[in-house]
C-alpha cells in the first residue's frame, strides 16, 4: 500500500490536507529574498510588473510604464538588479574550514560563505521565469545587468539539483509537507494549495480552492481580463499621460495576493521542526555560492544551456547522487517519511524481543565470527524473505527468517566486534529498521576528456558562439528542457566529504 | 552441419576476420540465447592463442562470476577483478582463476573479467589494451563507457539489442536537457559517433524453440532471427493433472494465463498467489524436460518467476518460501538479462494497472521476460490488458539529439499480445 495514495484519499475524504512530513525538509533563510511578478502576456523578457525583497511588510515594486520600450525596461530592472546586489552583499563573510583534498589523506584549509542568499518565488512557472530573466541580462552589456543576470543564472541552476535550497517555489514547500486530495497538477496552483491547508473557517477545502481560483494568478502569466480591462488602460495612462501612479497601484493590488502566499507557506513550513540533514545540504549550497562568488569576482562567470561532454556525464552523477542521498536523508531524519517506507513493507517496526551478542558463522576462509542475532515482533505481518537487507542506523542485518509476528534478524556489519556490541540495540528497545544504511560515496571516475568510443573521429566543425548556443536553446525546447547551468562546483569532489568515505566497493553498487 | 549451424559459423567467421582486422570497433547484435556467451569465450581463447591479452567488461557481478567459471572450463588463465565486498559463488574453480581487488594482484592472467563499475577505478595511465571485449553492451550505459573507453585502442561490442535500456534514479527530465544523452546504450552511442563500424548479426537463437523464436523476433527485433533447435528436438513432459496453463506451454512453448480484470496494487496478492502455485506445481509434479541430449527431470534451477518490480520479487519469493519452495530464481527483468532457464513465469508489466507508461511499456522490459526460456513461458496478467494498451496509444515525446528507440514499447506490446492471443486461458 502506498502511503501517498492513503494520504490523498483521506485529505480528499476530511476535505483537508495531511501532513505528509513532521519535520521541515527545506532550508528556510531567516532573511529569503521574496520576487513575484508579471511579464507581458507572452513576452517573458518584458516585465510589466515586479513585487520583491526581503521584507513582508515593505515590499520594493517594480513597473514599466511601457513594457516594450527597452530603455525603460532596463532602467526599471537596473533598480531590481541594484537592490539584489545589496541583498547579496549580505553573504560575503566566509569561515575558515578544514577539509579533505586529494585522495582524501591530506587536510587543507579552505574558505565557506557562513551563510547564502535564498530566492522565495510562488510557483514552477515563476522560477522558470527567473532562469529566462538571468539568461537575458547576463548578455547585456550594462555592468549591473549582466551582474544580477549571472546572479539569477547562479540560482536558477540550482534548482535542478535535488536537495539545493537556494530557489524554492511556495508550492513545492508546500506539497513536500502536505498531502492533498486534489490532483497533483491542481497543486501547483499556490492559492489553491493553502485552501486545502488552512481554509478559512467554515469553508471547505473545495469550497475554499475554488475561490482561491477567483483571485488573481501568481503570474509571471497575468489574467487576460485583466489585461484587457486594468493594464492596457493604465499602461495608456502613463504613455500619454506620463501619469504611473493607476499602473503601479493596480500592479500592488495584483501582486498582493502571491506575495502573502507566498509569505504563507513560509509560515507554514517554519513551523515545522528542521529535519537533521537540513543543515548538511544548505552546506553544499553554501560551497557552491562561495565558488559562485569567487567566479563573479576573478571575471569567470559561464554558463552554457546544455552541458555537453564529461560535464554531462558529471551532472548526472551527481543527479543521482543526491537523488538517492535526498530520499534516505528525509526518511531518516522525519518518522512520517520513514512511514512512506513501513506501509509498503520496506521497512519494519517493532520491538526487541530477544538477543544473542554471542552468536557466531563461520566464514568462508574456515574462521569463525561474530554475527549477533536479534528478534524483533513486529506490529504487522512481515512480507520480505529472507536475505532481505535492512539497517538500524550504522548496524546491517539481514533477515533469515519470519513468521506472522516475528522476524529473526543477523546482524552483519556495524555491531560485528565485541567491542561494538553495545552498538545493538537493547532487548524492549523499540526499533524501526530502514531499507539504506550509512550514506556511502562513490567517486565519478570520469576521465578529464571523453574517450574515442564516446566521441565523433570526425574533425570538430569551427566552435559557434557561445551567444547563439544559449539563445537557441531558449526559443525551441519546452519549459523543463531549459536552463541547465553548467555548475563545475556541484561536483561532490568540490564539497567537503567525510573521512571515512572514499570506497572503492562501487562495484557492488554498480552491478545492481 | 544444418544451415542454421552453417549461418552461425559463418557469423562467428566474419566477427574473427573483423576483430583481427583494421576496424576500431566490431559491434555483435545477438538475439536471446544465439551463442554470445559461447562466442565469447571462442574469441578469448582464439586471441589468447595469437599471444593477446584479454581485458574483458561485463555488467553484473554474475555475469563476470559465470564468465570466469567458463572461460577456466576451457583451460585459459583467468583475472577476476572484483570488489571489496565480492565473495565467491558455490563452484568457483580451484585453479587457472587469481581473483584481485587490483589490476597488480592478477598479473599472468591471460584474460581479466571485471565489471564496468569496477573497471572504471583502472587508470589510463596504469594499463592500457590494444583490444577490450564489452559483453552486453546494449545494458550497460554510455556514462559506464565513458569511464572505461580509455582503457582500450580498440572495442569488440557484443550484447543483445533487446535488452532494457540504461536507466537512472534522477529525474529524467533533468538529464534530457543534456546535449549528449548519458543514458544511452554503450552500442549505441559508439555507433552514433562512429557510424562506419560493422554490425555483425547472429542469426540463430540456440535457446528460444521453433515455436517460440518468431514470436520475439516479430515483435522486439528489426534484424530477424530464428531457431536453432528442430521443432522436434524439445518436450516437456507434465503429469496428466497440470494446470491448464502449464499443459498449454509445455504443448505450445506459450501460454497467456488471465486472471480476472481489475485495477490492483502493484503487489496484486492474486498473481502472487497465481505464479507460486504454478511454481509449487512445477518443482513437486513429475515434470520432464527433454532435448537431443535426453530426458532428464525438471528441477529447481531449471525454472525462473521473471517480475517487474522489486516488492513483486518480494512478495513472490516470500509466498515460495511459505510454501517451502526454495532454489528457484525470481527476479525483475533487469536482473534476469543474459540468463536462461527451461521454464519461465512471467508477470506481464501491465497486468492490473490503470496506466500504460513508459516504464511499463518498454519493449525491453517484455522482451527479457518473454526470452529467458529453453521450453516454454507462461505470461501470468489480468485480463485487460489490451484495452489499456489502447487507452493510452503510445505518447513518448521526440527528443533531441538522441536516436529513437529501435523498436517502439507500445507496438512491441501490441504485437506481442496479439501472438498470444490464440494462447489465452482464462483463469477461474
Amino acid at each position: 500500500m502506498s502511503l501517498d495514495v492513503y494520504q490523498r484519499l483521506l485529505a480528499l475524504s476530511r476535505a483537508r490536507a495531511v501532513p505528509a512530513a513532521s519535520r521541515a525538509h527545506r532550508h528556510l533563510s531567516p532573511r529569503p529574498w521574496l520576487l513575484t511578478g508579471y511579464h507581458l502576456a507572452g513576452e517573458p523578457s518584458a516585465p510589466v510588473a515586479i513585487r520583491y525583497g526581503s521584507f513582508r511588510d515593505s515590499p520594493k515594486l517594480l513597473t514599466v510604464a511601457e513594457p516594450r520600450d527597452r530603455a525603460l525596461r532596463f532602467a526599471a530592472l537596473g533598480g531590481l538588479a541594484r537592490d539584489l546586489a545589496t541583498y547579496l552583499s549580505r553573504y560575503t563573510v566566509t569561515e575558515p574550514v578544514v577539509r579533505a583534498t586529494g585522495s582524501g589523506r591530506e587536510l587543507d584549509v579552505d574558505h565557506c560563505c557562513v551563510d547564502a542568499p535564498q530566492l522565495v518565488v510562488p510557483n514552477e512557472a515563476t522560477a522558470h521565469w527567473v532562469g529566462l530573466l538571468g539568461q537575458y541580462l547576463r548578455t547585456l552589456d550594462d555592468p549591473v545587468l549582466a551582474a544580477a543576470g549571472a546572479h539569477l543564472g547562479w540560482i536558477a541552476s540550482r534548482r535542478h539539483l535535488p536537495g539545493s535550497n537556494v530557489l524554492l517555489t511556495a508550492t513545492d514547500l508546500l506539497t513536500a509537507h502536505w498531502r492533498t486530495g486534489q490532483l497533483p497538477t491542481e497543486d501547483g496552483h499556490l492559492g489553491r494549495l493553502l485552501a486545502w491547508i488552512e481554509p478559512p473557517a467554515g469553508v471547505d477545502a473545495w469550497q475554499a480552492a475554488r475561490d482561491a481560483e477567483a483571485m488573481p494568478p501568481a503570474g509571471p502569466a497575468s489574467d487576460p481580463s485583466w489585461d484587457q480591462v486594468v493594464l492596457r488602460p493604465a499602461l495608456e495612462r502613463a504613455k500619454h499621460q506620463g501619469d504611473v501612479r493607476r499602473l503601479k497601484l493596480a500592479a500592488a493590488e495584483v501582486l498582493d495576493g502571491a506575495w502573502r502566499d507566498t509569505w504563507a507557506a513560509i509560515d507554514l513550513v517554519r513551523m515545522l521542526p528542521p529535519g537533521e540533514h537540513v543543515a548538511k545540504r544548505w552546506e553544499s549550497d553554501r560551497w557552491s555560492w562561495t565558488r559562485h562568488r569567487e567566479r563573479v569576482l576573478a571575471g569567470t562567470v559561464s554558463f552554457s544551456a546544455r552541458l555537453s561532454d564529461v560535464p554531462a556525464y558529471r551532472f548526472l552523477h551527481e543527479l543521482e547522487t543526491r537523488t538517492a542521498a535526498l530520499d534516505r536523508q528525509m526518511a531518516l531524519d522525519d518518522p512520517l517519511v520513514m512511514a512512506r517506507y513501513l506501509a509498503t513493507g520496506e521497512a519494519v517496526a517493532g520491538v526487541v524481543i530477544k538477543r544473542d551478542p554471542e552468536h557466531t558463522v563461520v566464514n568462508s576462509g574456515g574462521r569463525s565470527v561474530l554475527r549477533p542475532l536479534l528478534w524483533v515482533r513486529t506490529g504487522s505481518a512481515f512480507d520480505r524473505p529472507a536475505g532481505t537487507e535492512l539497517w538500524w542506523g550504522k548496524v546491517g542485518m539481514v533477515v533469515r527468517g519470519s513468521t506472522d509476528d516475528t522476524v529473526e534478524l543477523m546482524v552483519t556489519s556495524g555491531a560485528v566486534t565485541r567491542p561494538k556490541l553495545g552498538l545493538l540495540p537493547d532487548a524492549d528497545a523499540e526499533v524501526v529498521l530502514a531499507p539504506f544504511g550509512p550514506q556511502q560515496y562513490f567517486p565519478d571516475n570520469l576521465p578529464d576528456e571523453l574517450p574515442w568510443p564516446t566521441r565523433s573521429s570526425r574533425p570538430k566543425p569551427a566552435p559557434e558562439p557561445e551567444l547563439d548556443d544559449d539563445l537557441d536553446t531558449d526559443l525551441t525546447l519546452p519549459a523543463q528542457q531549459t536552463g541547465t547551468a553548467a555548475d563545475p562546483d556541484t561536483a561532490p569532489g568540490r564539497v567537503p566529504v567525510p573521512r571515512a568515505v572514499p570506497d572503492p566497493a562501487a562495484e557492488s553498487r554498480g552491478a545492481q | 552441419m544444418t544451415s542454421a549451424g552453417a549461418r552461425h559459423e559463418a557469423a562467428i567467421e566474419e566477427v574473427w576476420n573483423r576483430v583481427r582486422g583494421t576496424d576500431r570497433a566490431v559491434v555483435v547484435d545477438s538475439p536471446p540465447g544465439a551463442g554470445k556467451s559461447t562466442l565469447v569465450r571462442e574469441l578469448a581463447k582464439r586471441l589468447v592463442a595469437v599471444g593477446e591479452n584479454v581485458p574483458i567488461v561485463v555488467q553484473t557481478n554474475d555475469q563476470a562470476d559465470d564468465l570466469v567459471i567458463a572461460l577456466a572450463g576451457v583451460g585459459l588463465s583467468t583475472g577476476r577483478l572484483h570488489g571489496q565486498e565480492w565473495t565467491p559463488p558455490t563452484g568457483w574453480p580451484r585453479t587457472k582463476v587469481r581473483t584481485g581487488t587490483k589490476l597488480g594482484e592478477l598479473g599472468g592472467c591471460d584474460v581479466i573479467v571485471g565489471t564496468a563499475a569496477k573497471w572504471a577505478y583502472v587508470k589510463a595511465d596504469e594499463r592500457t589494451w590494444p583490444l577490450g571485449v564489452i559483453d552486453e553492451a546494449y545494458q550497460m550505459s554510455a556514462a559506464a563507457l565513458v569511464r572505461v573507453g580509455h582503457l582500450f585502442d580498440r572495442l569488440l561490442l557484443v550484447g543483445d539489442p533487446g535488452q532494457l535500456a540504461p536507466f537512472t534514479v534522477a529525474d529524467e527530465h533533468s538529464v534530457r536537457s543534456l546535449a549528449t544523452w548519458p543514458l544511452d546504450t554503450a552500442a549505441g552511442t559508439l555507433l552514433r559517433h562512429h557510424p562506419d563500424t560493422p554490425v555483425i548479426p547472429l542469426p540463430v537463437s540456440w535457446r528460444l524453440a521453433p515455436h517460440t523464436a518468431p514470436v520475439i523476433s516479430d515483435a522486439f527485433y528489426t534484424r530477424a532471427f530464428t531457431a536453432g533447435a528442430a521443432p522436434t528436438d524439445r518436450r516437456l513432459e507434465l503429469a496428466s493433472l497440470a494446470h491448464p496453463a502449464l499443459a498449454h506451454a509445455a504443448e505450445h512453448g506459450w501460454a497467456l494465463l488471465e486472471l480476472p480484470a481489475a485495477h490492483v496494487p502493484r503487489t496484486d496478492p492474486a498473481l502472487v498467489a497465481t505464479l507460486a502455485d504454478l511454481v509449487h506445481q512445477l518443482v513437486t509434479a513429475e515434470v520432464s524436460t527433454v532435448d537431443p541430449s535426453g530426458p532428464r527431470p525438471l528441477n529447481r534451477a531449471d525454472v525462473a518467476v521473471g517480475v517487474v518490480h522489486r516488492d513483486q520479487k518480494a512478495h513472490v519469493e516470500a509466498a515460495l518460501q511459505r510454501r517451502g519452495i526454495t532454489g528457484v530464481t525470481v527476479d525483475t527483468a533487469n536482473r534476469l538479462q543474459g540468463r536462461q532457464y527451461e521454464v519461465v513465469l512471467a508477470w506481464h508489466p501491465l497486468s492490473g494497472r490503470r496506466d500504460a507508461s513508459a516504464f511499463h511499456l518498454e519493449a525491453g522490459r517484455l522482451c527479457v521476460l518473454a526470452s529467458r526460456h529453453r521450453q516454454a513461458c507462461v505470461v501470468v496478467s489480468r485480463a485487460g490488458v489490451d484495452e489499456q494498451l489502447h487507452a493510452y496509444p503510445a505518447a513518448e515525446p521526440v527528443w533531441l539529439g538522441t536516436d529513437p528507440p529501435q523498436v517502439d514499447g507500445w507496438e512491441a506490446n501490441r504485437a506481442f499480445l496479439e501472438r498470444l492471443a490464440p494462447h489465452r486461458i482464462p483463469a477461474h
